[in-house]
């Protein structure tokens, strides 16, 4: 019997807490992280004999290092390595909130996208094609009404096949005994940040890659990109990674 | 190699702004931002054009460049009169129990003495007075933190940063900076813990920093019974006045103070893009907003039983040691025992009670007589009345007798009793005679004690303020919160227990007869400047992260505030002004200070490359 590791990721208001208590029920105990006063709640479920930790991470916009929830956030998926992340999206502000997607996305670890609130966005009149969001993104797209407990079953079934590291298809995964003989594994998506940035990142990148002490423990592209916007805290990450 | 990558990125960053003219972590959001707008272009189709929802209709009006103000204000003064005005008045249905709660604790502990209190009844006493005093503000923290949480829960103080930022940024804040400055009491009073507390919020380091220093400048609750105690006394004609001076004036030295951080302390620390989400308006639950506000209210009460109580006590052993010598107490025992033979003659040796008042039975008595007049004025009714005679009859029947003046009825007699009567009327008399020396011994020790010869020293120095010793032993005390300022200026300007209830003003005024609006004024403003109290610097320390901020915090305002407090005494001495025009020049001054480094341009990080 393994321990997964998940870990939940969304911005305020996305109703990361509903899909969190719909996923884990009554399993789940409240922390705090260490020396901080923010709230760390850990649940489980059992999937296939297999144990799934979730742990909720604080709602936050972004994943720069100006405040407290974000600064957390972001040392859970750099220093704790989850095997998943999953991504709460808020359906009727997704463009809003694909800002924190892109950036979990760029921190390297496998992914899955909850696509929650459908049923407010559809009151607003929006239609959502998931599987164009997941064309983009490349990776697992799931619609969720967390109120209604819909979509739980398809959540559970892509965060598994996303560990075995065989599941793009958001609506065709089933436990994907369906893709995983295909290698239905795409380009990993980045974003475009334009000729002149992209060259930096990319002599950065390799730089980085000189040195397996750094590269080994943070994707390149995300310290690179972090580095050229002369972050405090991934600067501070490559000094340590050096002294050891 | 590590060193290698750092210089290489050095590089990187620094050709890359000379040659685009941008930093790349603005390219990097824009290009997010473009990224999201293109999928969302593809995946989603508006099905329904034109869907106005409820919020936008709204925010048509809240975050309107005219309205939007002008709700807000309206909003604010609701605030003041919801909170502050009507809670007051629910503070006088509370006060009851809590005096109720004070009367308990008082009569478990040991009695007082003639002329001198056991120590194991003063100490606890000046704890638990010092707490309930404050206890007395929880109605209105209530309201307070449950209109807050209204207004966050619904939605509404995204939209009051929104609104606030656009003045907030000329300062080096933040719109976010909007919810830590209504906590604090912006306007109307309100605890710089919870705003502290609430700076977690700011993704801008820079800014979250300037909010939490300028936090305790509000006009806590604490600050607020010194004002309206000065207020009245010189004042009174112009109270709208001056309260309105004392209310902006702090906003505009904090908004000053803000600006002058940024610029040079705060230079190089982080700063964040202002994202804000307007989030849709939802109703607040009752649950939620009940939880944010008790457990706020919660943090609150727990400072005040904890760190206060200690503070209480320290300040007390301090205004009380070394204590006035046996010499001085052989001398005060001597009048006191003078006084008691006075008596006895007055009385008569014949008197059937003067046998009952011998020895122990007169002290008896006066505890008798103390509480049989304060459990008389905390009655109210007639019914309520009654059944305190009817208690103190139960507890023992002669000094009832003398209490009732000799007059008292015994299954529907009326009897008067001579005797009893003569007998009040000389314990009137050497009960004024006591209570005189109770009151100078309290003022003897005060002058002596620790406390009070650290007032004498400053004397010199403050007088260019205004402040005499009594002030700055106030001052001094109130360091452990503010709420103490009053207190310790009651036990300075001493009321006398048992004797003529006198208020606070008349006392003062009799005292200082010296004093002027002008010397009110001085003090106003050294208040409104006054540092932090120690369970905010606590606050600070622990959300900062650094002892340096925090100590920071407490020196700034002193600075501020003598600096205040000399410039418009002696200056308005000096210039012949009274207390209504030094306030007046006064704060023309601030605001044009304050205006002026509004238009100073904020540092930009482009700077420091070009």
């Amino acid at each position: 019997m393994k321990e997964i590791i998940v870990a939940v990721a969304g911005q305020p208001n996305s109703g990361k807490s509903t899909i969190f208590n719909m996923l884990t029920g009554a399993r789940q105990h409240v922390a705090n992280y260490p020396g901080v006063t923010v709230e760390k709640k850990i649940g489980r479920y059992t999937y296939k004999g297999d144990t799934v930790v979730l742990v909720d991470l604080p709602g936050t916009y972004s994943l720069t290092s100006y405040s407290q929830e974000e600064k957390i956030a972001r040392d859970f998926l750099l220093h704790e390595k989850p095997a998943v992340v999953l991504n709460i999206v808020d359906a009727a502000n997704l463009e809003r909130n694909l800002y924190l997607t892109f950036q979990l996305q760029e921190m390297g670890i496998p992914m899955v996208v909850a696509l929650n609130m459908m049923d407010v966005a559809k009151d607003r009149g929006l239609s959502i094609n998931t599987n164009t969001v997941n064309e983009f993104l490349g990776v697992a797209v799931i619609p969720t009404v967390g109120k209604k407990n819909r979509g739980a079953g398809d959540i559970k079934d892509a965060i598994f096949g996303t560990y075995r590291g065989d599941c793009v298809q958001a609506t065709a995964c089933v436990g994907c005994a369906a893709c995983s003989g295909a290698t239905q594994k795409k380009r990993p998506f980045k974003i475009d940040y334009g000729n002149d940035l992209e060259s930096a990142i990319a002599s950065l990148e390799a730089k980085i890659l000189e040195d397996p002490r750094i590269s080994s423990l943070y994707s390149p592209r995300w310290l690179a990109v972090k580095l050229m916007e002369n972050d405090s805290e991934a600067r501070r990450l490559v000094k340590k990674g050096g002294d050891r | 190699m590590v060193t290698d990558i750092l210089t290489h990125a050095d590089g990187e960053r620094k050709k890359f702004i000379a040659e685009c003219k941008t930093t790349p972590e603005k390219v990097v959001a824009r290009k997010r931002y473009e990224t999201a707008e293109k999928i969302v272009e593809s995946s989603v189709r508006q099905e329904k054009k034109n869907l106005r929802t409820l919020t936008d209709k709204i925010d048509r009006v809240v975050c309107h460049k005219i309205f939007g103000p002008v709700v807000l204000l309206a909003i604010i003064f609701l605030f003041y009169e919801l909170s502050i005005v009507q809670g007051y008045k629910i503070t006088a249905y509370t006060w009851p129990f809590l005096a109720a709660v004070r009367n308990i604790i008082a009569s478990v502990l040991p009695s007082p003495g003639f002329i001198f209190d056991p120590l194991l009844r003063a100490i606890p006493l000046g704890v638990v007075d010092g707490i309930i005093a404050v206890f007395n503000y929880i109605p209105i923290f209530l309201i307070l933190f449950a209109l807050i949480a209204i207004m966050e829960d619904s939605g509404y103080m995204a939209r009051v940063s929104f609104l606030l930022d656009r003045i907030f940024r000329y300062f080096g804040l933040h719109g976010q900076s909007a919810l830590p400055m209504i906590l604090s009491g912006v306007f109307v009073g309100g605890c710089a813990i919870p705003g502290v507390m609430a700076c977690r919020i700011i993704k801008d380091e820079k800014a979250k920093l300037a909010t939490m220093l300028i936090c305790p400048l509000m006009n806590c609750m604490a600050k607020i019974p010194l004002y309206i105690l000065l207020v009245g006394m010189f004042f009174a004609a112009h109270k709208g006045i001056v309260m309105f001076f004392i209310s902006t004036i702090t906003l505009i030295v904090a908004l000053a103070v803000a600006k002058i951080l940024s610029l040079t302390m705060l230079r190089h620390a982080e700063t964040a893009p202002f994202v804000l989400e307007m989030p849709t308006y939802h109703l607040p639950t009752v649950k939620g907003v009940l939880r944010r506000c008790l457990e706020r209210t919660w943090v609150f009460a727990r400072k005040i039983t904890t760190i206060v109580a200690v503070v209480v006590l320290i300040i007390y052993v301090l205004m009380t040691f070394p204590g006035i010598g046996s010499d001085r107490e052989g001398f005060y025992s001597e009048q006191a025992n003078r006084h008691t033979a006075a008596f006895f003659t007055a009385i008569g040796e014949n008197n059937p009670y003067a046998n009952l008042l011998e020895g122990q039975g007169l002290h008896a008595f006066a505890n008798y007589y103390d509480d049989y007049r304060q459990a008389k004025m905390g009655a109210t009714s007639t019914n309520k009345k009654a059944a305190v005679d009817e208690k103190f009859r139960a507890r023992n029947d002669s000094f009832f007798k003398i209490v009732k003046r000799g007059r008292y009825t015994v299954d529907g007699t009326t009897f008067k009793d001579r005797d009893a009567l003569k007998v009040n009327k000389a314990y009137k008399k050497l009960n004024r005679e006591r209570n005189t020396i109770r009151r100078e011994i309290k003022e003897e020790t005060i002058i002596g004690s620790v406390m009070g010869r650290i007032g004498r020293a400053m004397e010199p120095v403050t007088r260019h303020a205004g402040f005499n010793w009594r002030v700055n032993i106030a001052l001094i005390g109130a360091f452990a919160a503010k709420e103490n300022s009053v207190a310790t200026l009651g036990s300075l300007y001493q009321a006398e227990p048992g004797g003529e209830e006198k208020a606070l003003e008349e006392r003062m005024k009799e005292k200082e007869k010296g004093w002027t609006p002008l010397h009110a004024l001085a003090l106003i403003l050294f208040m409104t400047m006054y540092p932090p109290c120690i369970p905010t610097l606590l606050m600070i320390r622990l959300e900062s992260g650094s002892t340096k901020w925090a100590l920071f915090a407490t020196l700034y305002p002193i600075v501020l505030g003598s600096l205040f407090a000399v410039v418009v005494f002696t200056g308005g001495t000096l210039l012949e002004l009274n207390g209504i025009q030094a306030m007046i020049v006064f704060y023309i001054c601030a605001l044009a200070v304050t205006a002026g480094l509004g238009c100073i341009k904020n540092a930009d990080p482009l700077d420091e490359y070009s």
